[in-house]
């Protein structure tokens, strides 16, 4: 098992769990403002609560539970494999705000707008 | 120089990372404390490598590290290699170098380096922190950073996705592989992120790489692991994977289509046809009036399936007793049938449209439609083929003041405009003319001049074209040539109004149309015989076990006459259902050895299609699929066994298992023909009527025996 701590796991499964429109973690709303998101800490979800809304979505489509991302074949192939372990989701609906993909930009963060078939 | 060692002895490095790893799992496995441990290892096995400035500072990455968790790990490389840069550039005081830039030739430069990727992500994590404080030759520098660093910022740049690299991602026999576990229905979900729960109790015990529940794959979940063993393991106690539950391994080809989303961008926009997928509603049809968003609902307008009396029943208070499952026909509200149920209607102002609706126990009407709030997951967006009916609804109370609709589905939109063209024969629908019937002489814009057939008026009337409609007298032979039914022709059999009725020549069906879409014509259609690669009367495999022949093809999918002999079973099949097409001619022998192909005729000698004959026209796996045109069923086609079956005109006497032809001959001296000799017939009965495909071989016989 990795030597990272793992993300907090969603305490429920109903319409709060959203997903970051970044990284793909799945977490509910209120865990998202607890405590941001684990990966984009620069999002500063927990400081602006309307963070919450414009980073993440509630429109994802499946969901996959990384225990070990470095040794996951799934979790490099979905390019998640470089986060912390928790539960991620395969796709999700929408792309990264434009601003907020700018600021990502700015940071040096790479970001993959979700692909459309 | 402790960088000399990295330099010369890369080998050794590896090695040495090996055993490092093993010892992390020890030691992590001793540990209780799972986070800690985790950081303790780290600091334990880097301080093999690493000299004491570099672990100093590894020290205080660490301490700031915590508040950012695992994600924070990149950071430290990254400030320590800018560092580094910032080192060597004050050496070079070459300012052109920019980290990004070197970082970017790291990934041309590592191109090479790929086949190491696989063994160095695992140690990715075992990154070598760079010196600082030393002061070394450019080159020298370069290379060790590039030694160090290769494979690393492959790694990092794995984001920047292109499709070239999602190759060199395919599952390899070294990666851990997939598992299908069968689990309880609904709990899909619940059961990944248990299992994730576990994993993060229980440390590196549980080996399990990844859990995946798809949204579209009920009863099932896919673990990935290296052992069927550690799925066993790792399912033991969970409540809701069933301990006897089949592990089914997923084959290394399937394993990419396992995670693949089909994404359709469904962009919901104003007037969209939609199919309601739950409630009273469910499957009618419904049009999108407006988006929101931000909250993911829609308000959709549809016809009301509203019971009067239980709605009244229910505000005043009444007990009524509620039938179960009664779901009211759709009918347009009535707001004075309401008012007179006593039913408290309410006229209010929606805001942001400004338009008017009446409001009755909570539910918006206008124009006798009701205006329902959804959200975006209970209506179907896709595929929305609205029927002829259901538009005709619609269209009702539109008609009159609501100018929108004419321009709002397609198939509205055609209907709209005048399709009269000069010659059409028309009837008057609307005025005192009612029912007068004629010829189109001129066409205008918005008028349409024509010829009555009434002698006693006037040479041309003119009317616009809304007040006329194409008109066809019964018998009349015509073509569709829009709307659903394109392409189809028929015998028209009844007219009502804009509608006519019309008998299809292909299929035979009734076809109800807009008259606008309909043109007279002697055209007589073949129908439709083929959809995409596949025609009428081809071989086709389905999947692995079965195959059949197209007998027939709709608009949507083809009819097969499956590959059974014993009895005739037919299939619906779509075209993404099928798998290929079998394209070589494939041989057989009959009951009595001969030797079959297509074209040859043959009768059926047992079985249920006993007594007929035909040509054969697909050979496959041991069955004839034969032709017979007297047969009523499935176009003449018959599915039988090649032994059931016998060459008309084949020898009966070749009784010889090896069909060779010098014994046979013998064979045929010794038995009793049982048959009418043909002086042709010398060697394995090769039929007189064959026109020599693919004999060259028994002609040679022939002819040597001759």
């Amino acid at each position: 098992m990795g030597s990272q701590t793992a993300a907090q796991i969603p305490t429920s499964f109903g319409h709060e769990l959203r997903a970051c429109l970044r990284c793909r973690l799945v977490k509910t709303y209120d865990q998202f403002r607890e405590s941001g998101c684990e990966n984009c800490p620069f999002f500063k979800m927990d400081e602006d609560h309307e963070r919450v809304v414009d980073c993440t979505t509630p429109n994802f489509t499946g969901l996959i539970s990384v225990m070990d991302p470095t040794r996951s074949w799934a979790a490099r192939w979905l390019r998640i494999a470089r986060y912390v372990p928790g539960c991620y989701t395969l796709a999700v609906s929408e792309a990264l705000p434009e601003d907020l993909q700018n600021l990502c930009e700015d940071e040096h963060i790479p970001y993959a707008p979700p692909k459309r078939i | 120089m402790p960088r000399r060692d990295y330099d010369d002895e890369d080998d050794e490095q590896e090695e040495e990372e090996e055993e490092v790893y093993e010892e992390e799992d020890l030691e992590e496995e001793e540990e209780e404390d799972y986070d800690d441990g985790g950081k303790s290892g780290r600091k334990r096995r880097r301080s093999d490598f690493i000299d004491d400035a570099a672990e100093e500072d590894d020290d205080e990455d660490e301490d700031d590290d915590d508040d950012y968790g695992g994600g924070g790990r990149r950071r430290p490389k990254r400030r320590t290699g800018s560092e580094f840069f910032d080192l060597e550039a004050a050496v070079d005081s070459d300012e052109d170098e920019e980290e990004e830039d070197i970082e970017d030739d790291f990934i041309v430069d590592s191109g090479a380096d790929i086949p190491d990727e696989d063994g160095a992500r695992r140690e990715y994590r075992h990154r070598l922190l760079p010196h600082e404080d030393q002061e070394e030759d450019l080159e020298e520098l370069t290379r060790s950073i590039k030694q160090r660093y290769a494979r690393s910022a492959h790694v990092e740049y794995d984001e920047e996705a292109t499709d070239v690299e999602q190759q060199a991602l395919l599952p390899s026999v070294r990666d851990p592989k997939l598992w299908m576990v069968k689990c309880a229905i609904g709990r899909e979900r619940e059961v990944a992120v248990c299992l994730m729960q576990k994993a993060i109790d229980r440390g590196p015990e549980l080996q399990i790489r990844s859990v995946v529940a798809l949204d579209h794959l009920k009863n099932y979940i896919y673990i990935e692991a290296d052992k069927e063993a550690h799925v066993r393991e790792a399912c033991k106690g969970m409540r809701n994977i069933y301990a006897s539950a089949k592990i089914m391994l997923v084959p290394i080809k399937e394993m990419t289509d396992v995670l693949s989303v089909e994404s359709k961008a469904v962009d919901l926009a104003r007037d969209t046809w939609v199919r309601m997928k739950m409630g009273t509603y469910k499957g009618d049809l419904a049009k999108v009036m407006d988006v929101d968003n931000v909250r993911q609902k829609v308000v959709v307008k549809l016809i009301p399936r509203i019971d009067l009396q239980a709605l009244a029943n229910k505000l005043e208070g009444r007990e009524a007793p509620k039938k179960k499952a009664f779901i009211p026909p759709p009918r347009f509200m009535n707001i004075d049938e309401a008012r007179e149920m006593n039913l408290r209607v309410e006229r209010r102002r929606d805001p942001m449209s400004g338009d008017y609706f009446e409001n009755i126990g909570g539910m918006m009407f206008k124009d006798g439609f009701l205006y329902k709030t959804v959200s975006m997951k209970s209506i179907s967006t896709l595929n929305i083929q609205p029927t002829f009916d259901e538009l005709e609804k619609f269209r009702q109370t539109g008609e009159g003041g609501d100018g929108d609709m004419a321009s709002l589905s397609t198939l509205f939109a055609n209907r709209k405009k005048g399709h009269f063209m000069k010659g059409d024969r028309v009837i008057v629908v609307k005025g005192d003319l009612r029912n007068l019937k004629g010829h189109v002489e001129k066409v205008e814009e918005d008028t349409v001049h024509i010829r009555p057939n009434q002698k006693d008026l006037p040479l041309t009337l003119a009317f616009s074209d809304k007040e006329l409609c194409k008109y066809f007298d019964l018998g009349n032979h015509v073509k569709v040539v829009s709307g659903s039914s394109e392409g189809a022709t028929g015998m028209v059999v009844s007219v009502q109004g804009h509608v006519v009725n019309l008998v299809s020549d292909t299929t035979k069906e009734l076809l109800r149309v807009f008259a606008d879409n309909v043109v007279e014509s002697s055209e007589v259609t073949s129908g439709l015989t083929r959809i995409g690669e596949y025609e009428l009367h081809d071989l086709v495999i389905l999947d692995n076990k079965s195959f059949g022949v197209i007998i027939r093809v709709d608009s949507e999918a083809f009819q097969v006459l499956k590959g059974v002999p014993d009895r005739p079973e037919v299939a619906l099949v779509r075209l993404r259902e099928i798998k290929a097409k079998v394209e070589k001619k494939g041989n057989a022998q009959d009951r009595f050895k001969n030797h079959l192909a297509v074209k040859d005729v043959v009768k059926v000698v047992e079985g249920p299609c006993q007594g007929k004959q035909g040509p054969v026209e697909h050979i496959f796996r041991g069955v004839v699929f034969i032709y017979d045109r007297h047969h009523l069923e499935h176009a003449g086609f018959i599915c039988a066994k090649t032994q059931s079956c016998v060459l008309v005109g084949g020898s009966r006497a070749n009784g010889d298992r090896n069909g060779n032809p010098l014994s046979s001959r013998f064979a045929h001296m010794r038995a009793p023909p049982r048959a009418p000799q043909s002086p042709m017939r010398s060697s394995r009965g090769g039929p007189p009527m064959n026109c020599g495909l693919g004999r060259g071989g028994e002609d040679a016989v022939l002819g040597g025996l001759g």
